[in-house]
C-alpha cells in the first residue's frame, strides 16, 4: 500500500477538532493562511468555495464537514493545505481546510496499520492507513479518494473503531 | 531542438501540407489545367518525402516517392489530370496522415499493405500513360519540351527512383542481381572514382549494397597506405537492363578489380525490400562458396517476391478499402503565428520595461505625478498588450474550410448529388480553440444538409432548381460576435414531420399549440431525427443535440431557418475569443457576479417591502417580465434591502429581470475556468479574479434562468395540490 517498500514515508500531518490526519508530503503543494473564500452558490456544503492563489482560483474543501466533524471555524491556526492530484494526464490542484497544521513526520511501514474493517456500512477506503506516533493515532489519508469522491465519509466512527482494535491488542 | 521536437514540428509541418496537398486537388478538380496547383502537390509531396526520410518515418517517403513522381509527370505534361489521379492522390493524402501517427517503429502490416494498394493505383496510372519517366534516369535529365513549369523547378532526378529505368525502351523483365566487387586496392590512383560507379549501377535501377569491412587495416598498421582500398561490396540490384549493362558499367576496371553478377530471380522488388537481405551479407562467411550463398539468397529474396505478388493482387479489388481513422488524428498543439503580431508584442513588451523604471523613478523621487503619468501610459500599454496577445490566438477561419470542401466533394459522390459548395469569409479570424472545437460541428451540420437537404438531380429538375445543388458557408463578424451561416438550398425542413415525429417521440401533446420555430427548436432535441431511415451519413439522431452542446459549450448559439422546398440555414453565434469576456460586475451582499454584456439589455430598480419571492415579475416598457431574485436563488448570507437594481438580461429570446443589490460597473473579465469539483454547476461560465484580488463568478446567463425555471416550476408543482 505504501509507494516504496521498505523505506519510511514523510506525511504532513494536521488537525481537524481532536483527531490527528496525515497527507503524503508529496502531494502537498503549498500550505496557506486562511484567506478570504468566495462561496460557490450551489455546490455541496463542504466545498467552501474558491481562494485566489497567485490569480487561479482554487477550490477549497473543508475536512471536517467532507468527514462529518463538524465545520472549520476561522481562528489564528486555521490553514489551507493546497494538494495536488493527478487525474489520468492532469493535475488537479484542490485546497484543504484544516484546524491547524503540526509537523512534517517520518512513518515506519510497520508503525502503520492497516484501516479496520467497519463493514459494508462505514466506507474506510479513503484511509491508507493509521499510524501512530507520540502515542496518538494519525490517520493517513487516501488523497486521490478523499478529493475526488463526492460523498461524506464517517471518520467518527474509524476513529472509535481504530481506539477499540488498539485496546484490545495492548490488552 | 531536441529530436522529440523536430518530429512533432515536422508533423505539424506535414498536416499542414497535407492540407495544402488537399485545396490544390480539389482546386485542380475544378480547373484540370492549372499548372501552379500541379506544382503546388508535386511541392508538398516533395517536402512530405525529404523530412520523412530525415525523421524516421520511412515509410512514407518511400510511400510518397512515387506519388510525387507521379506528379513531376503531370506538372512536365506527360501526365494528364484525371479525376482517378485525384481521387487516388486525396487517399493517398488520407493514407500520409495515418502513416503520420503511427507510434515509433514499423508501421502495423495492414498500413503497409494499404501503401501497396494505393501504390498499385498509381502504377497502373503511370502505365497506362505510357509514360517513360526520362526525369528519374540521370543521363536524360532534360525533358525534350521543357514546359514553364518544368523551367522554374529543377527537375527532380534521384538516384534511388525504383524501378524506373524499366520504362526506357531497351528495358526486359526486371531481374534481381548480386553483384560482388572488390576494387582493386589501387584504384584511386588510376583515376577512377568508385563512387561514379555506384551513380552508374543507380541509373540502372534501385540497388543496396553491403560494404565488407573486415579487411581494412586498423590506422595504427605497419604500412598503412590510406590511398588503397580494401573493402568489398555485396550489391543487390533489381534492373530490367540485363547482366551485360551491369557488367558495362564496371567495363573500364573490370581487368583490376574482382567481379562477380550473379543472377538471382526474375521479379520486381522496391530499393526497401533489397534492404532486407542486406542483414545476409553480414551474416555470410566470407570464404562460403558464392555459388552456395547465391540459391540460399536466391531462396529469401523469391519468397519475399511471392509475399509483395500477394499483396499487389489483393490491390485493386480493395480499392474502395475501409475508412481509415483520419478524423481521430489529435489536434494540433503548436501554432502558426504571423511574425508581424509577435514584433509588435515584442515592442510593447520593450516599452514595458521602460515604463518600469519610470516608475522605479517616479516612486524615489516621492513624485506622485510622474506615477500618475506611469499609471495613465501603463493602463494604455496593458490593453494594447491584452489585445495583441489574444490576437496571436487568432486563426482565420479557412483554415478549417479545406476540410468541408473535401467532405462534400466524397459524400456527394456517394450519396448521388451534385453539390456546389462555397466557402465565404474566410480570413475571419477566430480563436484557435473555438476554431478546433467549431470543426465536428460544423461537419455535422454539413452532412446533413448533403443527406437531408440536398435533393437528387432528378427532383431537383422537377421542382425548377438547377439540377446541382448549394451549400454556402459564411463566415462574418457582428458586434462581439462571429456568425457562421450554413445555408443549402435543398427542400427545407417540413414543419409537419417535426410536428408527427415530436408527437411520437412524446416529446410534444398531439394537441400541443407550437410555432413553427418552436418545432425546429425540437430538432436540437437529443434523439430527435426526422429521417426515414438511418444512412451511413446521419439520421441516427444523435447529432444536432452534441451539435448545440458543443456551441453552447464554448459561449455561443445556434438557430435554425427555415423555408419549405427552399431550404434551410443554420446560423451560429460566437464569442470573439473564450479567454476574455465583457460585462458588468454586480454585486448581492458580500458576493459579486459578472453578468455578460452579450445577454445585457438594461437596468431597473425595484422598492422591495418585506421578503420578495424568488421570482417575481417586473414591468419593462409595457410588458410584464419575469424577475428573478439572486439573493433568493443563491440563498446569499444577509439581510435583504429595502432597494434593489434589477438587470435586464436577454435568453433564449426572452427578457428576464435579474435583482441584485448594487451595480458596481463594466469590467473586463478575464475568464478563469472553474475547477472539475464544480463542473456540475452549469450556470458558471467561470471565475475571474478581481483587481483586489478577490473573485467574481460569471454567470451563464441562459443556463441560469433555465435552472431558476425548473425550481420554480418544481416549486409550483408542490404548491399547487394545496
Amino acid at each position: 500500500m505504501m509507494q516504496e517498500e521498505g523505506a519510511g514515508c514523510r506525511f504532513l500531518t494536521f488537525t481537524l477538532g481532536e483527531v490527528f490526519f496525515a497527507l503524503d508530503i508529496y502531494s502537498v503543494r503549498e500550505i496557506l493562511d486562511l484567506q478570504d473564500i468566495t462561496r460557490i452558490p450551489g455546490a455541496q456544503e463542504y466545498m467552501r468555495g474558491v481562494v485566489n492563489v497567485r490569480g487561479t482560483a482554487v477550490p477549497v474543501m473543508d475536512l471536517r464537514m467532507k468527514f462529518g466533524l463538524g465545520r472549520v471555524e476561522k481562528t489564528l491556526n486555521t490553514r489551507v493545505v493546497i494538494v495536488e492530484i493527478k487525474k489520468n494526464d492532469s493535475t488537479v490542484v484542490v485546497g484543504a481546510m484544516a484546524d491547524s497544521v503540526k509537523e512534517v513526520l517520518e512513518l515506519e511501514p510497520d508503525a502503520i496499520d492497516p484501516p479496520p474493517a467497519m463493514g459494508a456500512a462505514v466506507r474506510t477506503d479513503f484511509i491508507r492507513g493509521i499510524g501512530k506516533h507520540g502515542g496518538r493515532f494519525i490517520l493517513i489519508l487516501d488523497v486521490d479518494k478523499v478529493f475526488t469522491s463526492e460523498e461524506v465519509q464517517d471518520v467518527a466512527r474509524v476513529v472509535e473503531e481504530a481506539a477499540r482494535d488498539s485496546m484490545a491488542g495492548a490488552a | 531542438m531536441t529530436m522529440d521536437q523536430a518530429v512533432t514540428t515536422y508533423r505539424d509541418e506535414a498536416l499542414e501540407l497535407l492540407a495544402e496537398l488537399e485545396r490544390a486537388v480539389l482546386d485542380l478538380e475544378a480547373d484540370p489545367g492549372n499548372r501552379d496547383r500541379m506544382a503546388a502537390c508535386f511541392r508538398a509531396m516533395h517536402t512530405i518525402k525529404g523530412g520523412g526520410a530525415m525523421f524516421g518515418f520511412e515509410e512514407i517517403s518511400r510511400f510518397t516517392h512515387e506519388i510525387e513522381t507521379a506528379f513531376d509527370l503531370v506538372r512536365n505534361g506527360k501526365l494528364p489530370v484525371t479525376s482517378q489521379l485525384l481521387t487516388a492522390t486525396l487517399m493517398a493524402g488520407d493514407h500520409i496522415k495515418a502513416l503520420l501517427f503511427v507510434p515509433e517503429g514499423p508501421p502495423p502490416d495492414e498500413l503497409l499493405t494499404r501503401s501497396e494498394e494505393l501504390l498499385q493505383v498509381f502504377r497502373s496510372m503511370l502505365a497506362e500513360a505510357g509514360q517513360a519517366a526520362p526525369a528519374t534516369a540521370p543521363a536524360a535529365a532534360v525533358p525534350p519540351a521543357p514546359s514553364p513549369a518544368a523551367a522554374s523547378i529543377p527537375t527532380y532526378g534521384g538516384a534511388d527512383s525504383d524501378g524506373s529505368a524499366c520504362d526506357l525502351p531497351d528495358a526486359g523483365p526486371p531481374a534481381i542481381y548480386w553483384v560482388r566487387f572488390a576494387p582493386a586496392a589501387d584504384l584511386l590512383a588510376n583515376g577512377t572514382e568508385p563512387l561514379g560507379l555506384f551513380e552508374e549501377l543507380a541509373a540502372l535501377g534501385p540497388y543496396r549494397a553491403h560494404a565488407r569491412i573486415a579487411d581494412i587495416p586498423a590506422l595504427d598498421a605497419p604500412g598503412y597506405d590510406p590511398e588503397a582500398l580494401a573493402a568489398s561490396y555485396e550489391i543487390l540490384l533489381m534492373t530490367c537492363r540485363g547482366e551485360n549493362a551491369i557488367r558495362d558499367v564496371f567495363l573500364f576496371v573490370e581487368d583490376t578489380c574482382r567481379l562477380a553478377v550473379v543472377p538471382l530471380v526474375t521479379g520486381r522488388l522496391r530499393g526497401s525490400d533489397l534492404e532486407e537481405f542486406l542483414a545476409f551479407f553480414s551474416h555470410m562467411p566470407a570464404d562460403e562458396e558464392q555459388t552456395v550463398a547465391a540459391s540460399r539468397l536466391r531462396t529469401l529474396v523469391e519468397a519475399r517476391l511471392r509475399q509483395v505478388e500477394a499483396i499487389r493482387a489483393k490491390g485493386p479489388s480493395k480499392e474502395q478499402a475501409p475508412k481509415l481513422k483520419q478524423e481521430t488524428a489529435p489536434a494540433s498543439t503548436s501554432l502558426r503565428v504571423d511574425s508581424a503580431k509577435l514584433d509588435a508584442l515584442v515592442n510593447m513588451v520593450g516599452e514595458l520595461v521602460i515604463l518600469q523604471s519610470r516608475l522605479r523613478q517616479a516612486v524615489k523621487g516621492e513624485n506622485m505625478a510622474a506615477a500618475a503619468d506611469v499609471d495613465e501610459d501603463l493602463e494604455r500599454l496593458t490593453d494594447a498588450m491584452r489585445d495583441s496577445a489574444l490576437e496571436l490566438r487568432m486563426l482565420p477561419i479557412g483554415t478549417v474550410f479545406s476540410v468541408f470542401l473535401r467532405l462534400v466533394r466524397d459524400l456527394s459522390a456517394s450519396l448521388g448529388k451534385e453539390v456546389n459548395f462555397v466557402a465565404e469569409g474566410a480570413e475571419t479570424e477566430l480563436d484557435k480553440t473555438v476554431i478546433d472545437r467549431l470543426k465536428d460541428p460544423l461537419i455535422h451540420i454539413i452532412r446533413n444538409s448533403l443527406d437531408h437537404g440536398i435533393e437528387p438531380p432528378g427532383e431537383r429538375t422537377q421542382a425548377g432548381k438547377p439540377p446541382a445543388g448549394r451549400i454556402i458557408l459564411s463566415a462574418g463578424h457582428s458586434g462581439g460576435n462571429v456568425v457562421i451561416r450554413i445555408r443549402d438550398d435543398g427542400r427545407g425542413v417540413d414543419p409537419a414531420r417535426i410536428r408527427k415525429k415530436a408527437v411520437e417521440r412524446g416529446l410534444l401533446a398531439p394537441d400541443a399549440d407550437v410555432s413553427d420555430k418552436e418545432l425546429l427548436a425540437l430538432l436540437f432535441e437529443p434523439g430527435f431525427s426526422t429521417a426515414e431511415k438511418v444512412s451511413d451519413v446521419s439520421g441516427r439522431g444523435v447529432g444536432m443535440d452534441v451539435v448545440k452542446k458543443n456551441i453552447e459549450a464554448m459561449r455561443g448559439t445556434v438557430d435554425m431557418e427555415n423555408a419549405m422546398g427552399q431550404g434551410t440555414t443554420t446560423v451560429i453565434t460566437l464569442p470573439l475569443t473564450l479567454a476574455i469576456i465583457d460585462g458588468f460586475n454586480v454585486r448581492v451582499g458580500d458576493e459579486s457576479y459578472i453578468v455578460p454584456l452579450s445577454n445585457l439589455r438594461g437596468f431597473q430598480e425595484r422598492f422591495v417591502t418585506g421578503q420578495p419571492r424568488q421570482v417575481d415579475s417586473i414591468e419593462r416598457m409595457g410588458h410584464l417580465i419575469p424577475l428573478v431574485s439572486l439573493r433568493r436563488l443563491f440563498s446569499v448570507p444577509g439581510g435583504q434591502p429595502d432597494y434593489e437594481r434589477v438587470v435586464i438580461v436577454e435568453a433564449d429570446g426572452e427578457m428576464t429581470g435579474i435583482a441584485v443589490d448594487v451595480v458596481v460597473g463594466r469590467q473586463q473579465a478575464v475568464i478563469k475556468s472553474l475547477d472539475e469539483s464544480y463542473r456540475h454547476l452549469k450556470w458558471i461560465a467561470g471565475t475571474t479574479i478581481n483587481g483586489d484580488g478577490s473573485i467574481s463568478l460569471i454567470l451563464d446567463v441562459p443556463r441560469l434562468l433555465r435552472m431558476a425555471r425548473e425550481q420554480y416550476q418544481r416549486t409550483d408543482e408542490r404548491e399547487s395540490p394545496l
